[in-house]
């Protein structure tokens, strides 16, 4: 039976030739954009570093000498004090609100920004340089956006505690860890371990040393990025003017406390959250941020998915378009089948054995253009562009993909072969 | 054509079939057509795209040893220095990017949004419709007056009709302004043309020192029409290296970072300060156009063998009363040219209504939809509407049409004229 049914695809070669070209195109496209799918999953699903659950995002902003409600500084004072205690004022009152956690100052250090700021940290004892993202963060800032400990003996606190004592936080990475751009020759042996306890200068300045007190884990910029960059937490004094230039305040709110808060903040802003000129200007839940920051991805992503539903309703319909004629032709061979005792279900199975045996026979020819594809690293970047579980993961996805297609497809041809009436069918023969 | 539709009607799931499937590939390919078409195709309020220059960086970079740099937007003394009577140039205009700043009348709640600063120019370089009301002048802009040009959605928010809101008060980040114009709604597909609030700008003092040229601003021109944009560009880079001769004693000198762009260079995503690469843009294009054509062609062109297999009697009928094989070929491509016009229709038409109901979703990459996205996005009808695409669509049919069917019909023509009457095997 086996055989014959591989005879009768050889025979139809003509008609099956198109349905192999068209199966070994749409196999090749649907399998990169399914490699690409793969990598944003797994993108999307590598732990972040942070948890925003229930923390919100504020920004702060001054009124200007062009507005009516401009207070100017008395004469003598710096209104750059001014404006610290202000915002320190602002601070506390978030604070008080029964459903605030606590409320923190960061640069560069709140989640899914996608600030560039990369320099590099060196010694002068070894000129071990590694290149890192320089972020910097209120004591408090870990807690508040849920940054976690890489050491299970150091608690977070622990940590928060070694920022106030002016020493510098650093993401956990391995020993030849590829951070950005950088290849340094110690890079092989050395560890983010290594480096706790150790005074660096940054880029640029010679005069002025940290030291590294503690590791935190990995933390990413985005939820669509794949990097785990190398970042180095610089803390922010409060008690100071640094508060000020560009510093942006996140609030983590109790859960059980969390509901409408921005309505409810909101709806105090201009009572309680003003403070001489400064005020706050913004305020959005992370979720929000992370969909704005996501936004382009998720475009992309869009397009993709477009484009593969387009490719298989395209086989769908071709294989329905082509079976339909071959099942109206073939009413006579079907009948004499029928007539010799096959069953209506090994008909239909025929028919969508035949389709299928099309997948097979492309399908070593799609997987050797998949892999070409991948070879001259023409398809998704994610830790390289070949990877021997994504690649039987996104093949073996495809060719069931395009194996449903066809057997959907064939399914209402096959179908309707099946209900064949030989009698009436071979009553002209 | 009758036997066409005789045709069509006695195979009814297979005309179903190839209809559907040409309609879904015009769809797709059209709306991939319009997603490239309202960046780059004049409508609405940018209705001279095609010559229009933007300049939107600057990078000032020291001569001297130590190889500072730094690149920003333009102050609008720089810009005003490149464009001022720029041999080609009719009209430009300096004008700041998209910001959200909170607005309302007192005593109502502010709400976000979209606000751009712009010279009394813009109004004639970008084509709004003023509903009611004046734009602002140069004189108000060099008194600093709080002005304010708004649309005719923030006019319905607070006051009943776009005239009561000429002369009323509106809060713009918190301050007040006075509201001197309503102009008509404006799609944020429209780019530069896009803002909610319009108010004066201010512009920057004359310096020449290296701070004096980066700035907030950007500029558009409008290429008058008896140049070409590409002499304009020209012009303005002949005109930076006039400014450079003129700094050199300064130790630095300017670069426009391969700016001014045209509206095609603007429409593609470019690292910021490197070149926008439109031929390799282009290609990638046609791949895609190629890739979505070919992949229903061989489609359909398995479907168009099939049914030609089923009237093979009839070709070797034709054959033996001496019709030649091109005349069954012609025949053949035009039965199916038909087919291919049906289904491109539909295509088009659910192009066009998928790609309006559904606008956030289908020009989502577009630069200011999102920054928008707070306020609501309106698709423009206009943006979608181009005798160029209905043309493309066409074109898209005919080659479709000879992909799918050149090769069946070619095949079919070849037909062993006995054999075929007889009913038998090849």
């Amino acid at each position: 039976m086996k055989r014959k049914l591989f005879r009768q695809t050889v025979n139809e070669w003509h008609p099956n030739l198109w349905l192999a070209i068209e199966l070994l195109i749409v196999s090749i496209i649907v399998w990169y954009i399914a490699d690409f799918l793969y990598t944003a999953c797994a993108t999307r699903l590598q732990t972040t570093g942070f948890n925003t659950e229930h923390v919100y995002r504020m920004e702060f902003k001054r009124t200007g000498p062009s507005s009516p409600r401009y207070i100017a500084p008395a004469e003598g004072e710096d209104e750059n004090e001014i404006a610290a205690t202000e915002l320190r004022r602002l601070l506390a009152a978030i604070r008080q609100r029964p459903e605030v956690v606590d409320a923190s100052l960061s640069y560069q250090a709140e989640p899914y920004s996608q600030s560039y700021y990369g320099t590099s940290i060196w010694s002068e004892y070894d000129s071990l340089e590694v290149n890192v993202y320089r972020r910097a963060m209120t004591p408090n800032h870990p807690s508040v956006v849920g940054y976690e400990s890489a050491r299970a003996d150091i608690s977070i606190e622990q940590l928060q505690d070694l920022l106030r004592e002016g020493k510098l936080l650093l993401t956990e990475f391995k020993p030849g860890f590829n951070g950005y751009g950088n290849s340094h020759a110690n890079r092989a042996t050395i560890g983010a371990e290594d480096l706790v306890g150790r005074s660096f200068h940054f880029w640029g300045d010679s005069i002025n040393s940290y030291t590294i007190g503690g590791l935190l884990k990995p933390i990413k910029r985005t939820s669509i990025e794949s990097g785990l960059p190398i970042s180095v937490f610089i803390p922010i004094d409060e008690s100071t003017t640094d508060i000020l230039e560009g510093k942006t305040i996140s609030v983590r709110v109790r859960p059980e406390a969390d509901v409408d808060f921005i309505a409810n903040f909101k709806a105090d802003i201009e009572r309680l959250y003003r403070s001489g000129n400064t005020y706050i200007s913004n305020v959005k839940s992370y979720d929000t941020v992370r969909i704005e920051s996501d936004h382009e991805g998720m475009v992309e992503i869009r397009k993709f998915i477009a484009c593969m539903v387009f490719m298989l309703v395209s086989v769908f319909l071709g294989l329905l378009g082509t079976f339909w004629f071959r099942t109206q032709q073939r009413v006579s061979e079907i009948a004499v089948r029928k007539v010799n005792g096959a069953s209506n279900v090994s008909v239909f199975r025929r028919l969508i054995s035949e389709g299928l045996i099309i997948l097979v026979a492309v399908t070593p020819l799609a997987v050797l253009g998949d892999w070409l594809l991948t070879h001259y690293e023409l398809n998704a970047d994610y830790y390289g562009y070949f990877e021997i579980g994504r690649f039987i993961a996104t093949v073996a996805a495809t060719f069931i993909l395009l194996a449903i297609m066809i057997i959907g497809g064939i399914w209402f041809p096959a179908n309707r072969a099946m209900k064949v009436d030989p009698a009436r069918a071979l009553a002209d023969e | 054509m009758k036997q066409i539709f005789n045709e069509l009607k006695s195979q009814p799931v297979i005309a179903t079939v190839t209809i559907a499937g040409t309609a879904l590939a015009i769809f797709l390919i059209m709306i991939v057509v319009m997603m490239q078409q309202v960046k780059t195709e004049s409508f609405g309020q940018e209705p001279n795209r095609d010559r229009m220059l933007y300049l939107e960086n600057l990078q000032v970079k020291g001569t001297g040893e130590n190889g500072w740099a730094m690149a920003s937007r333009l102050s609008s003394h720089a810009i005003s220095q490149i464009f001022d009577n720029l041999e080609g140039v009719e009209l430009y205009t300096t004008y700041g990017g998209i910001a959200t700043v909170p607005v309302g009348v007192k005593g109502t709640p502010q709400l976000r949004t979209s606000l751009r600063q712009t010279d009394p120019t813009y109004w004639r370089v970008f084509a709004h419709n003023f509903i009611a009301g004046h734009p602002y002048d140069s004189v108000m802009c060099a008194n600093g007056d709080k002005n304010v040009v708004i649309t005719r959605g923030i006019a319905r928010r607070y006051w009943t009709s776009p005239e009561q809101a000429v002369g009323k008060e509106l809060w713009v980040n918190r301050t007040p302004y006075t509201v001197i114009g309503v102009v008509g709604d404006v799609s944020p597909l429209a780019t530069e043309a896009f803002a909610q609030i319009w108010t004066p700008y201010k512009p920057d003092k004359p310096d020449d020192g290296p701070n004096g040229f980066t700035g907030g601003y950007c500029a558009a021109a409008l290429v008058d029409r008896s140049s070409t944009n590409s002499q304009v560009k020209d012009a303005t880079d002949r005109r930076v290296a006039e400014i450079n001769t003129r700094l050199s004693s300064a130790e630095f000198e300017i670069n426009t970072l391969y700016h001014p762009f045209d509206q095609e260079q603007m429409a593609i995503d470019t690292e910021w300060g490197s070149e926008p690469d439109v031929k390799g843009e282009r290609k990638r294009r046609y791949i895609l156009y190629l890739i979505l054509l070919i992949i229903p062609a061989v489609n359909l062109a398995g479907m168009t063998q099939s049914r030609l297999r089923h009237r093979k009697a009839e070709i070797g009928v034709r054959r033996a009363f001496g019709a030649p094989r091109g005349r069954i070929i012609r025949s053949i491509l035009t039965e199916n040219l038909v087919i291919t016009l049906i289904g491109g229709i539909l295509g088009l038409a659910f192009s066009l209504a998928f790609a309006y109901l559904f606008a956030p979703l289908v020009f989502a990459d577009s630069k200011s939809m999102f920054q928008s996205m707070e306020t609501a996005p309106i698709a423009d009808i206009s943006a979608m509407f181009h005798w160029s695409t209905f043309i493309l669509a066409l074109i898209f049919c005919f080659i479709l049409n000879f992909l799918s069917a050149g090769i069946p019909a070619i095949h079919a023509s070849r037909i062993n004229t006995v054999n075929a009457i007889n009913g038998n095997e090849r």
